[in-house]
C-alpha cells in the first residue's frame, strides 16, 4: 500500500460550517424573484377513470394562476427505466396519491387550500394491490399494456424480460449458476421459506423539492433534491422534449437520499408549470405527499430453499422473489436486476437459481432503498441460514464460516471473487461475540444472539464515465468541479481528501463546486454505494493533469526540465535539491512567470476497467461487506426488542475518513434497527396509506438507539481496493445490510420462535410468542 | 386577511404582513428568509424546525406566528458569538454530529435549549430532551457526544 497522508483521517466535514449555522441550502430554500408555488391534487381512488375535473372554485381563489392537468402535460411518459407515467394522469389513476391536478398559486397556503376545492370525478375501478393477485391469470391490469412502454435509455437498459402472460410483470430477471435441481437432489436437508418484506419510507428528512426558474431565452435552471448527478437534466429532457443543454441542473444540498431521491419526483411537474406561467415555480412534498408519492421500498415476498449436506455445506439455493413495483416502476425496474447480488457475494453456491420479478400494483410507487433490494435478499438469507443451523445442529457461526466464499472462487454470477472480506468480517467480530453465549431470562426479558453477513456490490460500471475538473487558484488552492451529490453522507469530504492527496496540498486549501451541470463534469449519479469510488478516482486523474500542467508551467520558470521537478505542500522543487522551489503563486505572479492572467486545470474522465467489457463477463466485481453480532432483550409481554450487545466489522476498502465512515455505519444501525422493528408503511384495504406521519411511522430518535459506546465496530485495516481511490470501496448501503438480519436472528433465537415477516413489531413478536405457546 | 404582525428575530425587530393562521415557521422562511429553519414535517413530530423562545425550544411549525408577538425569537442565524461559533455549533462541527445537516440547526436549539437549563446533562437527560428532534442519518451517537463536549467546554456557564 502507498503511503498517504491524509486519506485514513478525520478531518473534519468540509461542509460542517454552512451546516452547523444554518447556511448551507436546499432546493427549497431557493427562493427566486417572482416565485409561485405549486401543490397536487392526488387521487383518493386506487384505480379510476378520471371523468371530469372541475377547477372552478380553485381559479376563483385570489392569488391562484391556474390549474394543471393532464391534457397540458407531454403524451410521453416518464418513469426511471421505463417511461410508464404521465407527469399528470392523462385519464387513469394508479395508486391512491397518483398525480391528477397541479395548482399554481402566488404563496403555499393559497395553492394548498385550492388544491382542497378542486373537485375530481372518478369511476371507480377495480383494484389490485397485492403481488399474488397481480400474477394470477387474467388479473386485473394496473397497466393496459406494459409491452408499448419505452425504455428511458438510461444505463443502457432495453431489456426487461416482461412476459404477455403476465400483463402486470414490468420487469423480470433470472441468475442461474449449476444445476439446482440436481444440487437439491444431492441436499441431505432442505431449509425451504416465505419471508414477507413491507412498503417502508425512507423519511430523508428533506422531502422532496425543487424550484424551476423559465430563463428569458427559453432555458430552465432547476434547483432540485436530485441523487441523479448530471443524468437529472437529461431525465428532465427527455421528459419535456427539452434540449439537455438549456437545461441547467443544479443540485445544491441533500436532506437525505437513501435511494429515494433517485427519480425525477416533483422536477418534471414544476418544469411544465414553470414554462407554462412564466415564472419560477416551487415545489416541495408534505411528508404525507412523502409518506406515498416520495418513492418507498417496495414491499416483496420471497421464497427461499436452501439445499444442505449434513456437514453443513451448502449445495444449493434457490430464490424467488416478487417485488412489489407498486403502481409505477420507476427504480425497482433496476431493482429486479440487482436485489440478487446480495445473494452472491457472501457465500460459496454451487447451484443458484434467482428469480426476481418486479410486478405493478395499485400501490404507491417505489424506489431504491439503502441496497437495491440487497437488503432483504441478504435478510432472507440469513434467517434462513439460522434455521438450517439449527435443523442440522450445527453451530451458527461454524455454518457461515464453512460456507463463506474466499478470493480465487468465482461467485454465484460466475465472476471472479477478488478483495472479498466476508470470513474476514466474520472472524473479527466472532472474536468479541459468542453468538452461543446463554443468558438466563430477567424476568420478562428474553435474550437472544443473531450474526449475520452483509455485502454490496458497488456499482461503477459506467460506459459514459465520471469526470472531474480541477483549477489551481493563484493563491495555492484549488477547486475541484464534481456531480457528486452530498446527501449527508460526506461526498464531498471525502472529494476534498482525494484532491488534497494528489495534489499533496492542505485539506483546507480545496474548495469543491458541486452538482451544477453547466460547469461539473458528468456523472450518472449518486448511488449504489458508487460515489467514492467514481468520483475520487475521477479526482485523482483530473489532478494529475494539473500538477502535470503546474511542473511545466515550473520548469520553464525555474529553467529545469519538468520531470526533475515535483510538489508538495505548495511548493514547487527541483527532486535533487528540494531547497531550490517556487510556490504555486509564483507561477502566476512571480518574476519570469509565465502563467500571469493564465490558468492550470487539469480535467478528466475515469471509466471503471470492467466499463467495456461485453457482459456476462468473469472479471471481478467490487462489493464491500460487514457483519454484525447483535443480542437483544426481547420483553415477553410486550413484545418490546431492545440491542443489548453490538459487536460489527466492515469491509469497506482503505477508509477514506474515519470518522464520516463511523457516522454512516452508527446511522446505518439506526436505520436498520428501524427496519428491523418498526417501520411498516400500512396500506388499507382501499390501497390508501394510513400511517403517513412520524407519530404513526415511527422511525428510531433518541429514545432508541443504542447508547453510546454500546456499538462495537471496527474496519477491516489492510483491505485495499486495486481500482478504487486510493484503495477505497463504498459503505453507504453495505453499513445498513447485515443490521437488520442480525437483529431478526437475534430475536428469533430469544424467543425460540423462526419470524418470517419484517417487521418484528411489538405486536408480530408478541403474535409469534404466542404462536409458540399454543 | 393579512394583518401586520411585530416579531422580534435574533435580537432584531421585523414588521410582518402575515394570514393569522401563518406559522412562524413560514413566516421566518418564506418572510423573513432565515431559511435555516427547516420543515420536515409540519407537524411539530420532527423538530427541524425548532427555534427558542425567550430562550427555550419551541416547534416553530406548529407556532402561530401571531402568538409570539414581543417575544424574543432566536433561530440558528441568531446563535454566532460575533465572528466564532456558538460552542455547541463548534462541537458539532469538532465531532462529526451532522451528515445530511438538514435536522442540524433544529437540533443546535435544541441542545442549547438544553444547556440553558441544565449545563451537566447525563447522556439520558440528553436524550430525553432531544427526542422530539429526528435525525435519519448520524443514529444519534454523534450528536450527544456533540452535547456532551459542548457541556464541558460551556464549563457550566
Amino acid at each position: 500500500m502507498d503511503q498517504l497522508k491524509i486519506i485514513g483521517t478525520s478531518p473534519v466535514r468540509i461542509d460542517a460550517l454552512e451546516k452547523v449555522t444554518g447556511a448551507a441550502k436546499y432546493a427549497g430554500d431557493y427562493r427566486p424573484d417572482r416565485a409561485v408555488w405549486a401543490r397536487l391534487v392526488v387521487s383518493t381512488h386506487a384505480h379510476a377513470n378520471i371523468l371530469s375535473i372541475d377547477a372552478s372554485e380553485a381559479l376563483a381563489l385570489p392569488g391562484v394562476l391556474g390549474v394543471l392537468t393532464g391534457a397540458d402535460v407531454p403524451e410521453i411518459r416518464t418513469g426511471g427505466y421505463l417511461r410508464d407515467r404521465h407527469i399528470l394522469c392523462k385519464k387513469e389513476v394508479r395508486y391512491v396519491g397518483d398525480y391528477v391536478a397541479l395548482v399554481v398559486a402566488h404563496d403555499e397556503l393559497t395553492a394548498a387550500k385550492a388544491a382542497a376545492l378542486v373537485h375530481v370525478e372518478y369511476e371507480e375501478l377495480p383494484a389490485v394491490l397485492s403481488v399474488k393477485e397481480a400474477m394470477k391469470p387474467d388479473p386485473i391490469r394496473v397497466h393496459e399494456d406494459v409491452g408499448s412502454y419505452l425504455p428511458t435509455g438510461f444505463q443502457d437498459i432495453e431489456e426487461f424480460g416482461q412476459d404477455p402472460n403476465y400483463p402486470n410483470l414490468f420487469s423480470s430477471y433470472a441468475q442461474v449458476k449449476g444445476d439446482v435441481e440436481k444440487g437439491f437432489a444431492e441436499a441431505d436437508v432442505i431449509v425451504e421459506n416465505d419471508y414477507s418484506i413491507p412498503f417502508v419510507s425512507h423519511c430523508t428528512m428533506e422531502t422532496h423539492s425543487c424550484v424551476v426558474i423559465p430563463e428569458e431565452n427559453g432555458d430552465l435552471t432547476i434547483y432540485a433534491s436530485e441523487q441523479k448527478g448530471s443524468t437529472a437534466k437529461y431525465e428532465v429532457a427527455g421528459d419535456l422534449g427539452l434540449n439537455p443543454a438549456k437545461i441547467h441542473f443544479h443540485i445544491p444540498y441533500l436532506g437525505g437520499g437513501f435511494g429515494g431521491k433517485t427519480s425525477i419526483s416533483v422536477t418534471d411537474l414544476a418544469a411544465v408549470a414553470a414554462m407554462k406561467y412564466g415564472c419560477p415555480v416551487r415545489m416541495v412534498m408534505t411528508r404525507e405527499e412523502s409518506f406515498t408519492s416520495g418513492g418507498l421500498r417496495g414491499a416483496a415476498d420471497l421464497h427461499i430453499k436452501d439445499g444442505y449436506m449434513k456437514d453443513g455445506t451448502l449445495v444449493a439455493r434457490q430464490v424467488e422473489a416478487l417485488c412489489n413495483g407498486g403502481a409505477y416502476s420507476t427504480h425497482s425496474a433496476i431493482l429486479v436486476m440487482c436485489a440478487g447480488e446480495g445473494a452472491i457475494g457472501n457465500y460459496r453456491v454451487p447451484n443458484l437459481m434467482v428469480e426476481t420479478k418486479g410486478i405493478y400494483t395499485n400501490t404507491p410507487p417505489t424506489a431504491p432503498y439503502r441496497a437495491l433490494g440487497s437488503e432483504y435478499f441478504v435478510f432472507a438469507i440469513e434467517r434462513n441460514m439460522d434455521e438450517a443451523a439449527k435443523k442440522l445442529g450445527i453451530d451458527r457461526a461454524e455454518i457461515r464460516l464453512k460456507n463463506v466464499i474466499t478470493d480465487g472462487e468465482f461467485d454465484g454470477d460466475d465472476h471472479l471473487v477478488e478483495n472479498n472480506g466476508s470470513r474476514e468480517c466474520l472472524l473479527k467480530t466472532l472474536k468479541d461475540f459468542d453468538v452461543n453465549k446463554k443468558r438466563p431470562p430477567q424476568g420478562p426479558w428474553y435474550f437472544g444472539r443473531g450474526l449475520s453477513l452483509g455485502n454490496k456490490f458497488v456499482g461503477v460500471e459506467d460506459p459514459a464515465g465520471t469526470g472531474a475538473l480541477v483549477k489551481i487558484e493563484d493563491d495555492g488552492s484549488a477547486v475541484i468541479c464534481i456531480s457528486h451529490v452530498e446527501m449527508g453522507q460526506g461526498a464531498l469530504t471525502v472529494d476534498a481528501m482525494a484532491a488534497a492527496e494528489e495534489l499533496k496540498l492542505p485539506y483546507n486549501k480545496i474548495r469543491i463546486v458541486f452538482g451544477d451541470s453547466d460547469i461539473c463534469p458528468h456523472d450518472m449519479g449518486t448511488f449504489c454505494s458508487r460515489g467514492t469510488y467514481v468520483n475520487g478516482n475521477a479526482i485523482k486523474l483530473a489532478c494529475r493533469e494539473a500538477v502535470r500542467k503546474m511542473l511545466e508551467a515550473a520548469a520553464a520558470v525555474m529553467e529545469l526540465p519538468a520531470d526533475e521537478l515535483d510538489t508538495e505542500n505548495g511548493r514547487i522543487f527541483e527532486k535533487a535539491n528540494p531547497e531550490h522551489f517556487i510556490t504555486i503563486p509564483d507561477l502566476f505572479t512571480g518574476e519570469g512567470s509565465v502563467m500571469e492572467g493564465g490558468h492550470i486545470m487539469g480535467s478528466a474522465t475515469w471509466h471503471h476497467p470492467n466499463a467495456f467489457e461485453p457482459y456476462p463477463n468473469q472479471k471481478p466485481m467490487t462489493f464491500s461487506y460487514g457483519a454484525w453480532g447483535i443480542e437483544v432483550a426481547v420483553n415477553s409481554e410486550t413484545g418490546e426488542v431492545v440491542p443489548t450487545e453490538l459487536v460489527g466489522c466492515y469491509d469497506a476498502g482503505r477508509v477514506v475518513n474515519i470518522k464520516a465512515c463511523q457516522g454512516q455505519i452508527e446511522g446505518a444501525f439506526s436505520m436498520g434497527l428501524g427496519q428491523a422493528i418498526f417501520e411498516e408503511v400500512m396500506l388499507n384495504d382501499a390501497g390508501r396509506v394510513i400511517n403517513g406521519n412520524f407519530r404513526d411511522y415511527k422511525i428510531p430518535t433518541f429514545m432508541d438507539g443504542p447508547s453510546n459506546g454500546q456499538l462495537r465496530f471496527g474496519f477491516l485495516e489492510d483491505s485495499y481496493n486495486p481500482y478504487g481511490p486510493n484503495g477505497a470501496k463504498g459503505i453507504g448501503e453495505v453499513a445498513n445490510i447485515p443490521v437488520l438480519p442480525a437483529i431478526a436472528n437475534a430475536v428469533s433465537d430469544a424467543i425460540g420462535a423462526e419470524l418470517y415477516r419484517l417487521p418484528f413489531s411489538r405486536e408480530n413478536v408478541l403474535k409469534a410468542i404466542k404462536e409458540k405457546q399454543a | 386577511m393579512k394583518q401586520r404582525i411585530e416579531l422580534n428575530v435574533n435580537g432584531q425587530k421585523y414588521e410582518v404582513f402575515a394570514e393569522p393562521n401563518a406559522m412562524l415557521a413560514d413566516v421566518l422562511r418564506e418572510d423573513l428568509r432565515f431559511t435555516g429553519v427547516k420543515k420536515g414535517c409540519d407537524d411539530g413530530d420532527c423538530g427541524a424546525c425548532s427555534v427558542l423562545l425567550d430562550g427555550k425550544v419551541i416547534p416553530s411549525c406548529t407556532t402561530l406566528a401571531c402568538e409570539v408577538q414581543g417575544r424574543e425569537i432566536t433561530t440558528i442565524e441568531g446563535v454566532k458569538q460575533g465572528n466564532l461559533l456558538h460552542p455547541v455549533q463548534q462541537a458539532f462541527v469538532d465531532c462529526f454530529a451532522l451528515q445530511c445537516g438538514f435536522c442540524t440547526p433544529g437540533m443546535v436549539m435544541a441542545a442549547i435549549s438544553l444547556l440553558n437549563e441544565n449545563p451537566h446533562p447525563t447522556e439520558a437527560e440528553i436524550r430525553d430532551y432531544l427526542r422530539g428532534n429526528i435525525c435519519r442519518c448520524t443514529g444519534y451517537t454523534k450528536i450527544i457526544e456533540a452535547v456532551q463536549t459542548a457541556a464541558e467546554r460551556m464549563g457550566g456557564k
